[in-house]
């Protein structure tokens, strides 16, 4: 028996009591212990670290949540908080079935409804902004977890993810649409919706992009980021490529001439096409001084 | 065993510091008007409510107690042990603000921490201030970097408020007698079941731990709270505490109830 709501962390140890600590969890209850440890996801990890036997807990724990969302509907409108604090132990554990749950619900209702006395939150948001404190934003960067980088092709519903990622290229989660489509190689560096946002929303769609650069998740990076810095030549954009790397701590330096990229974790090689290539030249010598050009030509 | 707790921690609190019994009794009409008889005697706290109370609770002036210098601390910094979910929700996203998950944000900062092997400056991950639920924080000069769970249990933290995400900030404490926060007093720490209330009549210059670690439990070591704290002050390491630790290496807070209630008995008339 779980003493409820107390200031001490509880201790499930079968499946029906977690499943009932995972109810309370979503329900927001338990708050002394969740904004001790910042998170219900948290709590979790805590409570199986913290066990006699941890790996019976963590299979306890494990069964009750494909139980719990096996449960789940998400179509039933809740609070905001009940479907953050969902939300939050997906993306931390990413049960199997989580992500199918997800999709389904965008693909056959798309929206998140609400009960919220404060928010109703069915409206579809009509800005970047408004986008990003939705529920459908979280929902999106919990699928995130779901399909991480080097994708696995088996992936029974990677195509009902791709298919929802084109289905929001013109909606306000059209620039991260775009990021997480390139990352996963369903669209290519030169697909003409991504440079006509590069051109529209320059700064947005690089800083978007550069955490492909600097992120953990290796894939593909290189050839993105000399994409990346071709096309940002190609449109007179390096002074706006520029102000997004400070931003995050990234600095352009060269070798031999090419450019490099240094990160606060390496240095990358930018390795651009010939077309590109020449334009990096005029740009380059056009910033020279005038003893700097005479430096280089005696250098040649 | 929980309301047995709080009265004792009660009287203890309000022998110590007289000043603030009025508020008390303001505590106590917030906590009869959501229906709780004290903050941790195991009540079902649904649907916010806990975090509605601790919210209003602010009215009652936090950081209200004797402020605390910095040539007092006789240390070098002050450190302060949080999860990284709070430091997250408690400061303004900077670089790691680009990042979906919580997991991609520890993934980006342990691998800048195993390049660096050193502290890292928090300026450089996130933006803002370092606040908490109640717009303040804890700090000690005790190195709480060094052994995790043992540095925590010495300033009254039991294994069930560590994270398994770990963040531990440190500030700069400059010796040129500027203030650097305050000495907690019984309203700032009244929602915790473990807070060592200082005696107004020896003017401290500090707030006091609980050592959980000696038995039978004894006062510790310093600590002070603070308002909110720019981040370029403050750097920090992130130490993934998931390891599986031997039994008698553990201090569970439902373990400590008796000791907490002796000493608090024995904190209405010591020194």
């Amino acid at each position: 028996m779980i003493e409820r709501g107390t200031p001490s962390i509880p201790r499930p140890q079968t499946r029906e009591e977690w499943q009932t600590l995972l109810h309370e969890l979503l329900e927001d209850r338990w708050s002394y212990i969740v904004d001790k440890l910042g998170s219900p996801a948290e709590v979790i990890r805590v409570i199986i670290r913290d066990a006699s036997d941890p790996s019976a807990c963590r299979s306890a724990f494990e069964v009750a949540l494909e139980h719990l969302i096996g449960m789940w509907q998400p179509h039933n409108p809740s609070r905001s908080s009940y479907y953050l604090n969902m939300f939050d132990i997906l993306g931390a554990f990413t049960p199997s079935e989580g992500a199918y749950k997800l999709l389904v619900q965008f693909e056959l209702v798309g929206s998140w409804p609400t009960d919220d006395l404060s928010n109703p939150g069915t409206s579809s948001p009509s800005s970047t902004v408004e986008a990003q404190s939705s529920v459908e934003w979280q929902a999106l960067l919990v699928l995130e977890r779901y399909f991480p980088l080097p994708l696995v092709s088996a992936d029974n519903h990677y195509s009902l993810y791709e298919s929802l990622l084109f289905s929001r290229i013109d909606s306000p989660y059209g620039i991260y649409s775009l990021r997480r489509l390139l990352e996963c190689g369903a669209i290519g560096v030169d697909d003409s919706r991504l440079i006509s946002r590069l051109k529209q929303q320059p700064e947005v769609l690089i800083s978007e992009l550069m955490t492909i650069v600097i992120g953990t998740q290796r894939s593909n990076r290189e050839p993105i980021l000399s994409a990346l810095f071709s096309q940002s030549l190609q449109q007179d954009l390096i002074p706006q490529f520029k102000q997004v790397l400070a931003r995050f701590n990234c600095t352009l330096s060269e070798n031999e001439r090419m450019p490099l990229l240094n990160t606060p974790f390496e240095t990358l090689d930018i390795r651009i096409d010939e077309i590109a290539f020449k334009k990096y030249m005029e740009m380059r010598w056009s910033s020279l001084s005038a003893s700097a050009r005479a430096k280089e030509l005696v250098g040649i | 065993m929980w309301d047995l707790l709080y009265a004792a921690r009660l009287k203890a609190d309000l022998a110590r510091q007289p000043r603030h019994q009025n508020k008390y009794e303001e505590l106590q009409q917030l906590f009869d008007s959501h229906g709780f008889e004290d903050p941790y005697n195991g009540h079902d706290y649904a649907n916010n409510e806990w975090r509605e109370v601790s919210r209003d609770a602010s009215f009652l002036e936090s950081c209200c107690g004797y402020q605390a210098f910095s040539d007092s601390v006789g240390a070098g910094f002050l450190y302060r042990a949080t999860s990284f979910s709070n430091l997250l929700r408690y400061t303004s996203p900077g670089l790691l603000g680009r990042f979906a998950s919580e997991d991609n944000k520890w993934a980006m900062v342990q691998r800048s921490q195993s390049r660096t092997g050193d502290w890292m400056v928090l300026s450089d991950f996130l933006s803002g201030k370092v606040t908490g639920p109640r717009g303040f924080t804890w700090w000690t000069p005790h190195d709480l970097s060094l052994n995790v769970f043992k540095a925590c249990h010495q300033i009254g933290l039991p294994d069930d408020w560590i994270a398994t995400r770990v963040v531990i900030l440190r500030r700069p404490v400059v010796p040129n007698r500027s203030p650097i926060g305050y000495v907690p007093t019984i309203l700032d720490g009244f929602d915790s079941p473990i807070f060592c209330a200082t005696r107004d009549s020896a003017l401290p210059k500090f707030g006091t731990c609980i050592n959980l670690e000696a038995s039978p439990l004894a006062i510790g070591h310093s600590e002070i709270i603070s308002q909110p704290e720019d981040v370029s002050n403050i750097s920090f390491v992130a130490l993934s505490e998931t390891r599986r630790f031997s039994s008698q290496d553990r201090i569970e807070l439902d373990s400590l109830l008796s000791d907490l209630l002796r000493f608090y008995e024995s904190l209405e008339t010591g020194v």
